[in-house]
């Protein structure tokens, strides 16, 4: 681990000055990731700016029927927050499929749309990987790659995001609200996180000045018929292969609206318009199910070891689907898949 | 012994484990310690055609930094480091011993410190170049040259 120096910010103006004034400085709150990569020399920061206390820890409604998540809110406080659980279960489900109790407990909201690949040749100095430092080369292409990406990959870079809870605020159409030297912008959520194409070094559309504050949620929430399903190697504290974040709008058997999110198979949370509308205003049934998986993977390519993922996730998105018109999602601590 | 055999018994020190109060071996404070820091191979098989430990020496705090190149004697033979369940064949690993890689992340120096944050910043500042040789991972392949007993 480099050397460092340590500050607090005071506030989020104070934040933003702070990061401005040094490039190679990084934002600290939970550090579940950060620190983890700092260990291993892969982030080497100047300057770690502590934001934990900054006032963004409440959960808010909003004017129109929807929530804004402070930045800094807890994981676990949003996966447990009663409107949360109550409006927003897909998310609560999401968020409770990841990483571990004590992580949940530590990691930020905004850190979490901000955690990094968990790609062995990103952690690993010796390798070159392009992401970690540009044109140094992708080790991942034609080494193991069981757990890479399979849409939207790059010659540069096919690695995946790892986070769960992104798919979910995906599927929702969530907001990123993130402040900076010219004051305050939002983003929609697909709109944050990027394709590898030729700069992989680059995860999200975060200017470098510029600090997450919240994530809103608008007012539909999907809670009668949702689901989060996550296939992965073992049933907890592991990443996807392939997650699936479904959610139905239904009048009897016809879907009137759909949300479709993939986790573990891109850069970032995936979502493909045409899938969801190819949902709207068919029956909801199998063959309507398995119609949009085709479409979600018809641009999808399998490398050495993760082929075997593009007809995983059909048949994931095809569960997820099934799950959420039964109205029965995916439970999160009984972990049998129904 | 009995009594004990089918009963839940709450260890004795669950509730320190539990509540993050136990202290791991390296949280012990003792006065006058050095603390250690590894550095380890970044490749699999070959030798260390260099190492430059003088930046690492150069960090304020920072006693020594031993490699192959300054550690102490040794015994020079494998007989001397081999214990009672050893195979029969094969050498035994002697760290430090000489520049020949023989695994990834094998031991190459040891940076010694007055902390143990002094330690692994002066860790990261030791550069090595290495002979690389090709490695063989894939048991399948090598069964043939397989030690039998």
């Amino acid at each position: 681990m480099i050397n460092f120096q340590y500050a607090r910010a005071s506030d989020v103006a104070d934040a933003v000055r702070m990061i401005a004034a040094d490039p190679s400085a990084k934002f600290i709150a939970g550090g579940t990731n950060l620190i983890d990569l700092m260990k291993e020399d892969v982030e080497r920061p100047s300057r770690l700016i502590d934001i934990s206390r900054l006032p963004l820890k409440t959960v808010e409604e909003t004017a129109d029927g929807g929530l804004r998540i402070g930045a800094l809110v807890p994981n676990s406080d949003l996966a447990y927050h009663p409107l949360v659980a109550q409006r927003y279960p897909m998310l609560a489900s999401a968020i409770l499929a990841g990483a571990s109790q004590q992580l949940r407990n530590m990691a930020s909201t905004g850190g979490n749309l901000l955690q990094r690949t968990r790609c062995a040749y990103f952690y690993d100095t010796a390798t070159p990987c392009n992401k970690r430092e540009p044109d140094s080369g992708c080790s991942a292409r034609n080494g193991l790659n069981r757990m890479h990406a399979i849409l939207g990959t790059s010659e540069s870079c096919i690695a995946t995001h790892p986070s769960d809870m992104c798919v979910a605020l995906a599927a929702l159409d969530a907001k990123v609200h993130v402040a900076g030297p010219g004051g305050e912008r939002a983003m929609a959520f697909a709109d944050f996180h990027r394709l590898p194409g030729t700069t992989p070094q680059r995860d999200t559309n975060l200017r470098p000045d510029e600090i997450v504050t919240a994530v809103q949620l608008p007012a539909q929430g999907f809670a009668k018929n949702y689901t989060y399903l996550k296939i992965r190697d073992r049933l907890s504290y592991a990443f996807a292969l392939v997650s699936v974040a479904a959610a139905l709008e239904l009048d009897g058997d016809t879907i009137k609206e759909a949300r479709l999110a993939l986790g573990g198979v891109a850069h970032k949370p995936w979502r493909d318009a045409n899938a969801e509308a190819s949902l709207r205003g068919q029956a909801a049934t199998p063959a309507t199910f398995a119609h949009a998986a085709d479409l979600v993977l018809r641009g999808a390519k399998g490398f050495a070891h993760n082929a075997f993922k593009i007809d995983l996730a059909r048949k994931v998105v095809v569960r997820a689907l099934t799950q959420a018109a039964r109205g029965t999602p995916q439970s999160q601590s009984n972990k049998k898949i129904r | 012994m009995a009594p004990y055999i089918g009963t839940p018994t709450s260890r004795v020190d669950g509730h320190a484990k539990v509540t993050g109060a136990a202290k791991y071996a390296g949280e012990f404070d003792v006065p006058g310690l050095a603390y250690g820091a590894v550095v380890t191979s970044t490749i699999a098989r070959g030798r260390i055609a260099h190492i430059d430990v003088s930046e690492a020496l150069r960090v304020k705090g920072v006693l020594d930094v031993l490699t192959h190149e300054n550690r102490p004697r040794m015994a020079a033979t494998g007989a001397a480091y081999k214990d009672e369940v050893a195979p029969e064949k094969g050498s035994p690993f002697r760290p430090l011993y000489d520049d020949k890689i023989l695994f990834s992340e094998q031991p190459i120096a040891l940076v010694l410190a007055e902390e143990w944050e002094i330690a692994r910043f002066a860790a990261a500042l030791v550069r090595v170049a290495y002979k690389k040789q090709a490695h063989s991972t894939d048991l399948q392949a090598r069964l043939g040259k397989a030690f039998v007993v």
